[in-house]
């Protein structure tokens, strides 16, 4: 049972680790801190010894509450890394939308909108599966998605009129 | 024009670096060799733990009762086991006389969900 759960772990690490490593990133802000938190939260998860029932929703609340807790800890805020590669680690042409206009939008949402966002667009969560890890319910986790990204849209408008 | 949605999906992320595989690799081969166990195994044998506690309350029963019974009961004492559930159902009985019902009752119940407790006596009448 627990070397399944491991093998369960690790498959689950190769396919979701950008996602995991994202969001931690998008709370923490800090890319060596959200590596912590990624580490921390599979520390956390593997003395469970049994997997839950819902692994990837878990997964992704464990990585948020390590998160939460890095944070607090070590009060690394300050630091502003992005959630998004930085031009060098670009290889094609970027998109209409530059990753620093992104970053510089969601640090104006509010946490439960940003982390919606972050967890729909770029760690591909199902609105269940944020509630999941949110602890709320999926129609709340939908309307803090939509609401951000109304506000994403409205921003954008203003910007280029 | 794409939506902005779109446009936001499409933006590429960072990358977890080497450092941070290499870590969640040595953590889940470490785990793998040697698993954790429930400190107690008790909790992981629920039978294990019910025949113990059984015959520690039955030699503890057996005992206290020779010392405090009257010298005509001193034969034997009687053992009480109290079982609660967590959604407040609850159950007795005597180890000295265990019912099929007492089985059935302490079998359906998970271990996590169980709780115990012995009340020993001088043998009863």
């Amino acid at each position: 049972m627990a070397d399944d759960f491991v093998e369960q772990l690790r498959v689950m690490y190769e396919e979701y680790r950008t996602e995991l490593y994202v969001f931690a990133l998008s709370i923490t802000r800090s890319r060596q801190t959200a590596e912590d938190a990624v580490h921390e939260a599979f520390r956390k998860v593997l003395t469970k010894q049994r997997s839950p029932e819902k692994l990837r929703p878990y997964l992704f609340r464990c990585v948020r509450n390590a998160a939460l807790d890095e944070i607090r800890s070590v009060k690394r805020r300050e630091k502003r890394d992005s959630i998004f590669a930085s031009t060098q680690e670009i290889e094609a042409a970027p998109p209409a939308l530059s990753a620093s206009e992104m970053e510089a939008f969601l640090a104006q949402l509010s946490d439960d909108e940003r982390e919606c966002i972050v967890l729909k667009l770029y760690s591909g969560l199902s609105f269940k599966e944020i509630a999941q890890t949110r602890s709320a319910l999926p129609n709340t986790v939908a309307s803090w998605y939509r609401r951000g990204i109304q506000k994403l849209r409205n921003h954008f408008e203003e910007v280029k009129t | 024009m794409k939506d902005i949605e779109e446009e936001a999906k499409a933006l590429k992320v960072a990358q977890p670096s080497a450092e941070l595989d290499r870590r969640i690799d040595h953590l889940l081969t470490e785990s793998g060799k040697s698993p954790r166990r429930t400190p107690l195994v008790f909790l992981n044998i629920p039978l294990w733990g019910c025949a113990a506690a059984c015959a520690i309350a039955l030699f503890s029963g057996v005992l206290y009762g020779r010392s405090t019974a009257p010298p005509e009961q001193r034969s034997g004492g009687s053992v009480t086991l109290h079982y609660t559930m967590h959604s407040g159902k609850q159950s007795a009985g005597n180890l000295f006389d265990w019912t099929d019902q007492e089985d059935h009752f302490l079998e359906s119940a998970s271990r996590e969900e169980i709780r115990v407790s012995l009340s020993i006596g001088p043998k009863a009448g």
